[in-house]
């Protein structure tokens, strides 16, 4: 979407034109920016989330061993 | 590769199966998302007394939390036995260094009995599954695998060439003898089962690469965010324009077949170009061009297609409203301006046109000159269009046209054979099936493909194979046909067309095998040109003959009425059912000059000629072509290459298929020799090449013609008894005839003796017999009937003295 100006000396439809288009881009460049920095969000998101997996990954035997103790400590207490 | 070998390589698919078996899937997603559930319950319950409290809750909530762990890390155990040996197009770390394994061929090993080798066919499902595509019921398998069956035992089994189903299937087809007589007594052939298997188990291997939904050719087929950012503005061309997308259906399009790959890898290599990326596909079949960009698009969508294209949208221009809406010369060009020039702006459009000479000519009509508006378009760098056009129109049209030839690059998409269009129809089959509720079994696809090849005569293939494809289905529904096997196909066929197609059935093969006493009824005499032609037939309908060429093609030589036409008319009547299947010609008609114009049409004038249109009609039957040698040189030219190769081009280009046809040609050439070979006493059947040298030493048949025809049979003339048949067989017909009348004819041997004697003329044989029944016999009872002498119910006796 955008307006055409088509030459020549006509100052209302040069500002006219000017500015929809000015207020298009100043639109585009938010939404643009704003998307951008919720990817970057997510992003980071993913990849703390992947850290955490891979930890729990690479501590599996003794988490899972800590967790049953854990879990049969407190049913005991 | 051994049993033990085999069995050895595919254990990480049988820890899949195990858990499968015991812990079903169901039950372990449950059992997980109940953990959890259970963890964030118990955790909450436990702030009741007070946060943190050591309390009985939060032990259960651990508890959840270790049950939870240890099913998560069992389900990543499970997948990466399951996904062991997938196929990935994407190559991936994780399973470079594992060999393919087909997951079916794993299910069926883990079931199988060590002193029963083929019973897993039957015991799983996916075996069962195997069977079906074949062809064969589940109740038909339970009572094999139940009978009195010899096993072949598993070690015995051996596989050549990688872990692959298919070639498991073929040694246990080659090794279990029972298993392969159950199969070919329901006639599928060892390569059917394996076709079959193969069919199965693409079909599973492309479910198992699907759900393996972390691979790198699943995650990249998600498209991503904002790609269209990085081209100018977002178009969609108005109500002009129709994504591609929305026009087709790209659900079961399967672009690893190799189906138009060739011309797919063309048509990109084009598009990636800088500058007049433009593609005109010529086809007849618009269909054709359709389906190559439906496949561009799939490609696009996977992924998979060459980088520069891959993030485009494929617009099609609606052409045909673009005319209709715009009635004058300024306002078509101010849309089409607007239209191409948004399209350049958006810079990540590619153009599809259907029909561009349609489009170029309408818009001349209107007064546009289409080519010079759209000449820059097409040289620019920002806008790719593809385009489709017919043969003809091409010439017509575009080629006509250099600003339009040079901006387009050709592709041509080359002619698919019976055996390339098994892709694209298995392809549809699988489609289809879904809404009608079938299954089709491989023989039955391959049996769509031949028959669409064989017995459908317009159009070219694939699309015949598709368009009987689709045709087929509701019928099969109809008569809730669930698996369908080829005998279905044929019976469908034989229905549509009215020639008998495949298997031979009861009925037929007591009607084929009486086919000489069938043609008795009609035809006297003539013993050794009966068993000829009823012989050639026989060979046709078994199917030995070459699929192209005619069904059969035979010439019958002798002198006139001698019963070549009747043989005909038997022929057709108990071969195709009726009389009206034949298609007779009269070639005394076509002697002349313009002989060939009539019968193949006319360019010039853009006529069909007579042989082109009424084949085209009628393309099952018998073509009857009466006094052959009277056909003019040109005509005989043309029946050479019918003969030899079952069709013809007709004066349009259109080629028209005769292979369908019982050619019979009959000529009196060579009777005078038939007359004194008999006047001699000479066998006729030792004589037909003395016979044949003398009508090619006359010049009336060259020998390459002669030599086209399956078979060359000598009609002799009739002798006396066999005169008196005819006139007997003429009578009882006149009998008949009256009969309907209730008005009877006395037949007496008196009667017939007059006839004989009167019609008795060895220049006409039977036809003067025919020509006395009609003139006396008939000729009499008419006036008693006029006169009032006899009336319904009484009899009429015929007086010879009063003939």
């Amino acid at each position: 979407m955008s307006e055409h100006y088509e030459g020549g000396f006509d100052l209302a439809n040069f500002f006219s034109s000017f500015v929809v288009n000015s207020i298009m881009r100043i639109v585009g460049f938010a939404t643009r920016s704003l998307v951008l920095l919720i990817g970057l969000f997510a992003y980071i998101l993913t990849s703390l989330f992947f850290l955490g997996v891979f930890a729990i990954w690479l501590l599996a035997p003794a988490l899972i061993m800590g967790i049953l103790v854990l879990a049969v400590t407190f049913l005991i207490l | 590769m051994t049993f033990n070998e085999i069995k050895k390589n595919v254990e990480p698919h049988f820890y899949a199966i195990s858990i499968d078996r015991f812990f079903p899937k169901v039950l372990r997603f449950s059992l997980r998302k109940l953990a959890v559930l259970g963890a964030i319950f118990f955790f909450f319950a436990s702030f009741n007394s007070f946060p943190f409290s050591l309390s009985f809750a939060d032990g259960l909530s651990f508890l959840c939390i270790f049950v939870y762990f240890i099913l998560a890390f069992l389900e990543s155990f499970y997948r990466s036995m399951r996904y062991e040996g997938v196929y990935s197009r994407i190559k991936e770390k994780a399973l470079e260094d594992s060999q393919s394994m087909d997951y079916i061929l794993s299910e069926l090993l883990y079931k199988m009995d060590d002193i029963d080798a083929s019973r897993c066919l039957f015991e799983t499902q996916s075996g069962l599954e195997i069977l079906e595509r074949a062809g064969i019921e589940e109740l038909e398998s339970r009572e094999f695998v139940y009978s009195n069956r010899s096993p072949v035992i598993a070690s015995s089994l051996s596989i050549e060439n990688g872990l692959s189903l298919e070639s498991f299937i073929e040694s246990l087809y080659s090794k279990d003898k029972s298993l392969q007589s159950f199969l070919s007594a329901r006639s599928v052939s060892k390569e059917d089962f394996v076709n079959a298997s193969s069919l199965v188990n693409n079909l599973h291997e492309k479910k198992r690469r699907k759900s393996r939904f972390w691979s790198k050719e699943n995650l990249g087929s998600i498209p991503s965010m904002g790609t269209s950012w990085a081209y100018g503005v977002a178009s969609d061309l108005g109500k002009f324009g129709v994504a591609f997308e929305r026009m087709v259906d790209l659900s079961m399009v399967d672009i690893e077949n190799g189906y138009r790959s060739k011309e797919l890898d063309l048509l990109e290599g084009v598009l990636e170009r800088r500058a007049e990326a433009n593609v005109i596909i010529i086809d007849d079949d618009e269909s054709v061009a359709r389906d190559i960009v439906a496949r561009l698009l799939q490609r696009m969508k996977l992924g998979v297609s060459l980088p520069s294209i891959e993030h485009k949208n494929i617009i099609e221009l609606d052409t045909t409203s673009l005319t209709a809406s715009f009635k004058d010369v300024g306002s078509l060009q101010n849309e089409l301006l607007r239209l191409l020039n948004q399209a350049v702006s958006a810079g990540n459009v590619i153009l599809y046109i259907r029909d561009l000479p349609a489009f170029v000519s309408s818009a001349k009509n209107i007064g546009v000159n289409l080519p010079s508006i759209i000449s820059p378009f097409l040289a620019s760098s920002s806008l790719q269009i593809i385009a489709h056009s017919s043969n003809n129109d091409f010439h017509y049209f575009i080629e006509t046209n250099p600003t339009l030839l040079e901006r387009f690059e050709r592709i041509i998409p080359e002619n698919v054979e019976a055996g390339g269009s098994l892709s694209p129809v298995i392809e549809k089959a699988l489609d289809l099936e879904k809404d009608y509720g079938l299954k089709f079994s491989f023989g039955s696809l391959k049996e769509i493909v031949s028959s669409a090849d064989r017995y459908v005569s317009l159009g070219e293939m694939p699309a015949k194979a598709l368009d009987l494809l689709v045709e087929v289905c509701p019928w099969l529904k109809e008569r809730g046909i669930r698996i369908v096997k080829e005998k279905d196909i044929t019976s469908f066929v034989s229905e549509k067309t009215g020639i008998s197609v495949g298997p031979v059935g009861r009925d037929e093969s007591e009607r084929i095998a009486h086919l000489e006493e069938i043609l008795h009824k009609r035809v006297v005499g003539q013993t050794l040109a009966v068993s000829s032609v009823a012989s050639a037939i026989r060979r046709a309908r078994s199917g030995m003959t070459a699929s192209n060429r005619p069904t059969t093609s035979l010439l019958f030589l002798g002198p006139t009425g001698v019963g070549k036409t009747e043989t005909t008319k038997a022929l057709a009547e108990s071969f195709f059912g009726s009389e009206e299947h034949i298609l007779r010609l009269d070639m005394s008609e076509y002697s002349g000059p313009d002989a060939l114009q009539k019968l193949i049409g006319s360019f010039g004038e853009g006529k069909t000629g007579l042989l082109a249109s009424r084949v085209r009609d009628n393309p099952y039957g018998v073509l009857l072509l009466d006094e052959f040698e009277k056909a003019s040189p040109d005509i005989l030219d043309l029946f050479l290459q019918v003969l030899d190769e079952g069709v013809f081009t007709d004066a349009l280009g259109k080629k028209v298929n005769c292979r369908n046809l019982v050619i019979i040609a009959t000529s009196n050439a060579g009777s005078s020799h038939i007359w004194q070979a008999i006047a001699s006493g000479k066998d006729l059947e030792k004589e037909q090449p003395i016979i044949l040298d003398t009508i090619i030493k006359e010049r009336i048949f060259r020998p390459e013609l002669l030599n086209r025809f399956d078979g060359v049979i000598l009609f002799h003339p009739l002798k006396d008894t066999e005169l008196r048949m005819v006139a007997e067989l003429e009578l009882r017909k006149l009998k008949e005839r009256l009969k309907e009348k209730e008005m009877e004819l006395v037949l007496s041997d008196e009667l017939i003796e007059f006839v004989v004697a009167k019609g008795k003329d060895p220049q006409f044989g039977a036809r003067a017999i025919n020509r006395v029944v009609k003139n006396t016999v008939e000729d009499f009872v008419a006036r008693k009937i006029l006169s009032g002498e006899v009336k319904p119910g009484g009899k009429i006796e015929v007086n010879i003295a009063d003939l």
